[in-house]
């Protein structure tokens, strides 16, 4: 509260009063809305529409995917990023070498770096933030992906070392898609929940809690001059407003449509495109494979054929997207279209499978929805009606976020949910022995990814992964839906927005209304 | 002396009230499952950070720790911590009050300047289709869900008209002219809805008056309706409107959630409702703890108010 | 949301019921009651939805939660006189399945609120004294407290349910019920033929029966109209924060949730439970305000 001592509403409607008349600008909260409606925003401003505020501005330390989205690779860059078509390319390394163990990774560091406080980007400053993932204590939400991680040197003063503990293909592509990777300023980390610093094209400069944030060219960008001097992130919790703020320009970019059925409004007009690609989400109907008749692999095959995927695809994600039918999709190594035929809808044989596993006349299930996720809620009636003919009775129960977290993630009281499951290359799960599927297998599974891992080369890797999916989707495990596209309205003749959602960050490297350069399209950003 | 004794006791009335609501929002927060540190961390924490963090956070402390801890702080001035942001929770609801206060402030005064004229108006001609057409529209005023108005001024005015921002709040900083601009249709929407809802007790308070033997002489001695309800009127029908406005206040607060919604305005509904997905329970706290302390406030003021304006009512409320 | 549909607890003149209408002869008052347009109109808008109700009980053009996605989002047609939702489902049937919620919702509000509060308001009128004082006192702090603001916390932090929220909006309204049966228990107990029975011995109880609840009785089926009204209103609202009855129970409130996101491509979509809530709402609130004209002219606001 602004004046603590004071709770009436009188002194409210003064301090109300006061204000309107006087106009007197309240230092604590910026004003950084995009002025009124109707009116385009000043040259070299760009406002983004987004849907869920950051909780926080520290992505080291909080897993909403809403702070990376606007704070990673944007504010704070890594040594490698993932570059929207999908490959690992060098950002602040200019390059990078294995050890002939593959235990040991040297990357040279880019010259000439500068933090946007002006610090020079040293091999100290990164020996530092990688050890700050590690370190005791560390908060870092994916620091469990890079458990390999035993030591980081700096050799020389443009060389950086890691050591892991065995061999790991999948370390540098963790190091460079989640905010474990993020460089930050030793000097100045102290103050990262509140003044981040960074070597990214932008720089922080404000916030209003729940509302917005604003970010400002970084003068001291070592890269492609950043396309607009100001981008503003606004968030949204009703889309239906997020679209009219779009229509009547108070926003010029969506960035990713809650409501994938809304892309029809804006793709009949000229003033706008439609920018979509994969993510690496597995939208799935997850069967905890330790309840009731679900123990049963017929009943969970049975499941699998009952529901009508590319259905649920059109209906829910507007039909951006692609039916997926195993922990994998089209953007990993391993990836195949043939899981998406094995289970393909066909309402007779899971009646079949029931009648054969005991249930000629079916049985009853719960539905766990989680809110506010619309993919779940979504979601949820159809697959209650596709159960529903082949004999199974679903009662839905719509649960908050914090509560499917404690009731179905962490207790496993469910038997079955709906979730996208974000994070890219996750096959691993299904080698966790406690996680909240209760999968049988998962000392084959992690016996099969632990010999992928140590592989020497990605093909001897990507056997080893094939033959883990095989495994799981023949056990249907779970049911897995599709794998959304991320979708981003944006005005025309808006360039270089990142033509995919594998990564949190949405990337505005090259964002721009002027030209992007070839180098960059090649990566995946729109040209 | 008496007068003394009164406020006294009411203020006495009113810590205990105050006292009564802390315990019982605490206590409804406290049952509800859910750990914000879980949530913090997310699916690809181990339990083991998870529950470093809920240490580190406090969370593992007993709850009467954990509520003298809270309440001890409120006495102090101190709204406590954020657990996400780790931002002083009083930093955050500052600038979301100046929102919504004007917001509610200013749908109070839309409310009012709809029900008086047409309140009075309508219990005068009662009799008449004017009169019926008035009470008709404010029975549909208070039927047509906020939503629902909302989403069509925001249509007419705003996306049609390009009159009005049809979203977001630019800030104070930005000005008085756009500031207040941005805040005109949600507290028309807020402020029609509850205009309806007033027009009827000023209507109902208008035509008590009308039947009264003081109206009538005032008539019978050749005064005007409007001279002798001006006379005489404005007692009477102060009263219940202050009541009113007492008892709308909560109402308004809720209403200020779901319209915040509709136009994206980051004020205390919005604030309230991120923290409550967030599990940032204190920030949750100290909004529910605010508005009952509001609502109990105001209607101890008017309790007060009751004595300045109608000398007759006595120490109770009937 | 809105208090005062229930008549301001607290305000001078509630509590004065006119001695007409606390009078043992209560004939009149129906016959009065049917000449009066807004309960003419508001009883016929109620008799209309409980009919639609009990009929979507036996019938309904199609299954309200049957899904066809090969017909979503169609428009009004021969076959779905109302079009089809986002799933291919008939909007008339899920309008007609909601009227069912709709009652649903004021009936749990009703029951908590008159069922702790009447019984709270006869005992504080009888007995009086520090008791009755306590009684009411507590009914300040619960009034005090925002009850639909609770609502929105518990439903936000649990999951949508229906159930939890008319809860929180029937213990909102439990000192409103609990006023007015004081009030006019109160006119009642002071009245002369209560008197009178008391002079001849009666018990307090039976004359609760017999003389105090017959006359607090029109008032309160006022109050549980208004209510009902209030109960509607709040669950649409909640419904529209995403805070309402899960999946894929057909709502009207969760129906404009659903349709917001195509109002764009079909307004009507979001017109017909806007429609619909604001008619149920109207009539609710007519039949409530025309009885209490009619059933008591001293309580006339």
């Amino acid at each position: 509260m602004v004046n603590r001592r004071s709770t009436g509403l009188a002194a409210i409607a003064l301090a109300s009063l006061v204000l309107a008349a006087g106009c007197s600008s309240s230092g604590s909260s910026s004003g950084n809305g995009p002025g009124d409606g109707g009116a385009a925003a000043p040259a070299g401003m760009l406002t983004i529409g987004s849907s869920a505020a950051p909780p926080s501005l520290d992505p080291t330390s909080n897993a909403a995917a809403a702070i990376d989205e606007v704070f990673d690779y944007n504010v704070y860059q890594h040594l490698v990023q993932l570059a929207p078509n999908g490959q690992i390319v060098p950002v602040l390394a200019t390059g990078y070498a294995w050890s002939a163990d593959r235990k040991t990774i040297t990357f040279t560091l880019r010259p000439g770096v500068k933090f946007s406080n002006g610090d020079p980007l040293t091999a100290q400053d990164v020996v530092f933030s990688l050890n700050r993932v590690i370190a005791k204590g560390s908060k870092y939400p994916y620091a469990s992906d890079m458990g390999t991680l035993t030591s980081v040197t700096a050799p020389t003063a443009t060389t950086v070392a890691v050591t892991l503990s065995a061999p790991d293909q999948e370390w540098l592509y963790q190091l460079a898609a989640y905010s474990n990777g993020v460089v930050l300023d030793a000097k100045a980390a102290g103050s990262i929940a509140t003044a981040p610093v960074g070597t990214g094209p932008y720089a922080y400069k404000s916030q209003v809690s729940n509302y917005s944030v604003t970010l400002a060219a970084n003068p001291h960008y070592w890269g492609t001059t950043p396309g607009y001097g100001t981008v503003v992130f606004r968030y949204f919790t009703n889309p239906q407003a997020e679209n009219s703020a779009l229509t009547s320009g108070q926003i010029q970019v969506i960035d990713n449509l809650s409501n994938p059925a809304d892309a029809g409004q804006f793709q009949s007009s000229p003033s706008f495109q439609i920018v979509h690609g994969p993510t690496d989400g597995k939208i799935q109907l997850t069967l905890n494979n330790a309840s009731g008749p679900l123990k049963n692999v017929l009943v969970r095959q049975a499941i699998a054929y009952a529901i009508d995927k590319q259905s649920i695809l059109k209906t829910v994600g507007g039909g951006f997207g692609t039916v997926i039918g195993s922990d994998t999709v089209p953007g990993d190594p391993w990836y195949s279209a043939s899981y998406a035929r094995t289970y393909a809808y066909n309402p007779a044989k899971a009646k079949q499978l029931l009648a054969q596993a005991g249930y000629p006349n079916g049985f009853s299930l719960t539905l766990t929805l989680p809110q506010p996720y619309a993919y779940a809620t979504q979601s949820g009636p159809l697959v209650d009606a596709y159960l529903k003919a082949v004999g199974i009775r679903v009662t839905d129960k719509v649960v908050a976020w914090p509560l499917w977290l404690s009731q179905v993630f962490t207790a496993k009281n469910f038997d079955m949910t709906i979730i996208d499951h974000v994070e890219a290359r996750d096959v691993a799960n299904y080698a966790t022995s406690s996680y909240y599927w209760n999968y049988a297998k998962t000392a084959q599974v992690s016996a099969l990814l632990n010999a992928g891992n140590a592989a020497a080369s990605q093909s001897g890797q990507v056997a080893k992964y094939a033959q883990a999916l095989q495994m799981i989707t023949g056990d249907a495990v779970n049911a897995w839906l599709y794998n959304p596209d991320s979708i981003t309205v944006a005005k025309a003749g808006i360039k270089g927005l990142p033509t995919s959602g594998h990564t949190e960050s949405y990337n505005l490297a090259y964002v721009t209304a002027g030209s992007v350069p070839a180098a960059a399209t090649a990566q995946g950003f729109s040209g | 002396m008496n007068w003394i004794l009164l406020v006294g006791r009411r203020l006495l009335i009113l810590a205990a009230s105050l006292f009564a609501a802390s315990l019982l929002v605490f206590a409804i927060l406290a049952v509800l499952p859910g750990s914000a540190a879980q949530v913090i961390l997310g699916t690809q924490a181990t339990p083991e950070s998870v529950a470093q963090l809920s240490q580190q956070l406090g969370l593992d402390k007993p709850l009467v720790t954990q509520y003298l801890d809270w309440a001890g702080g409120l006495l102090r001035g101190d709204l406590g911590t954020s657990y996400v942001s780790s931002q002083p929770i009083s930093a955050l609801l500052g600038p979301a009050i100046e929102i919504t206060g004007p917001l509610i402030v200013g749908a109070m005064i839309i409310g009012l300047l709809i029900a008086i004229p047409l309140g009075m108006a309508s219990a005068v001609r009662s009799s008449k289709p004017s009169g019926t057409a008035i009470t008709v529209a404010s029975q549909l005023g208070i039927a047509i869900p906020t939503f629902v108005g909302g989403l069509l001024l925001a249509k007419a005015f705003a996306l049609e008209l390009h009159w009005l921002p049809p979203t977001g709040f630019p800030g104070w900083s930005a000005g008085a002219g756009p500031a207040l601009k941005a805040l005109v249709l949600p507290a028309v929407t807020l402020g029609l809805a509850e205009g309806a809802i007033l027009l009827r007790f000023v209507r109902s308070s208008v035509l008590e008056v009308l039947r009264s033997d003081y109206y009538r002489t005032a008539r019978a001695k050749g005064l005007r309706p409007l001279q002798a309800l001006a006379r005489h009127g404005p007692r009477n029908i102060l009263i219940p409107l202050v009541t009113v406005f007492g008892l709308e206040a909560g109402g308004l607060i809720v209403g200020a959630i779901v319209v915040e919604n509709v136009f994206v305005l980051p004020g205390v509904g919005s604030q309230l409702v991120a923290e409550i997905s967030n599990r940032d329970l204190i920030g949750v706290q100290d909004i529910v703890l605010l508005a009952s302390a509001v609502v109990l406030i105001l209607n101890f003021l008017v309790d007060l108010s009751y004595r300045v304006l109608d000398p007759r009512v006595g120490g109770e409320r009937a | 949301m809105t208090a005062t549909l229930t008549g301001a607890p607290g305000a001078p003149g509630t509590g004065d019921v006119s001695p007409e209408a606390a009078g043992p002869q209560a004939g009149g008052r129906w016959s009065r009651a049917r000449r009066s347009p807004s309960t003419l109109a508001g009883g016929t808008l109620v008799a209309l939805f409980a009919v639609v109700a009990l009929v979507s009980l036996a019938w309904t053009p199609y299954d309200p939660l049957a899904i066809d996605p090969r017909i979503a989002l169609h428009g009004s047609s021969a076959a779905h006189l109302l079009g089809t939702d986002q799933y291919g489902r008939d909007v008339l049937s899920r309008l007609m399945a909601g009227t069912q919620v709709a009652f649903y919702v004021g009936v749990i509000a009703v029951a908590i609120a008159a069922g702790i509060g009447v019984p709270a308001g006869l005992l504080a009128a009888q007995r009086g004294g520090v008791l009755g004082e306590v009684v009411m006192r507590i009914g300040d702090v619960v009034y005090g407290f925002p009850a639909l603001l609770a609502a929105i916390t518990l439903t936000a932090a649990l999951g949508a349910s229906t159930t939890v929220a008319m809860i929180a909006i029937g213990v909102a309204y439990i000192p409103v019920f609990a006023r007015v049966s004081r009030a006019s228990a109160l006119t009642v107990l002071s009245s002369g033929y209560v008197l009178a029975a008391r002079s001849y011995g009666r018990r307090p109880l039976a004359i609760t029966r017999r003389h105090v609840l017959p006359n607090v009785a029109p008032i309160l089926i006022v109050q549980a109209s208004l209510l009902y009204a209030v109960a509607i209103l709040a669950e649409a609202g909640l419904e529209f924060l995403g805070l309402g009855s899960p999946p894929p129970a057909p709502t009207w409130g969760a129906m404009i949730h659903d349709a917001q996101d195509y109002l764009a491509r079909d307004p009507m979509f979001t017109v017909w439970p806007a429609l619909v809530i604001t008619l149920a709402v109207l009539g609710f609130s007519l039949l409530g305000d025309g009885l209490r004209e009619v059933l008591d002219p001293g309580l006339g606001r």
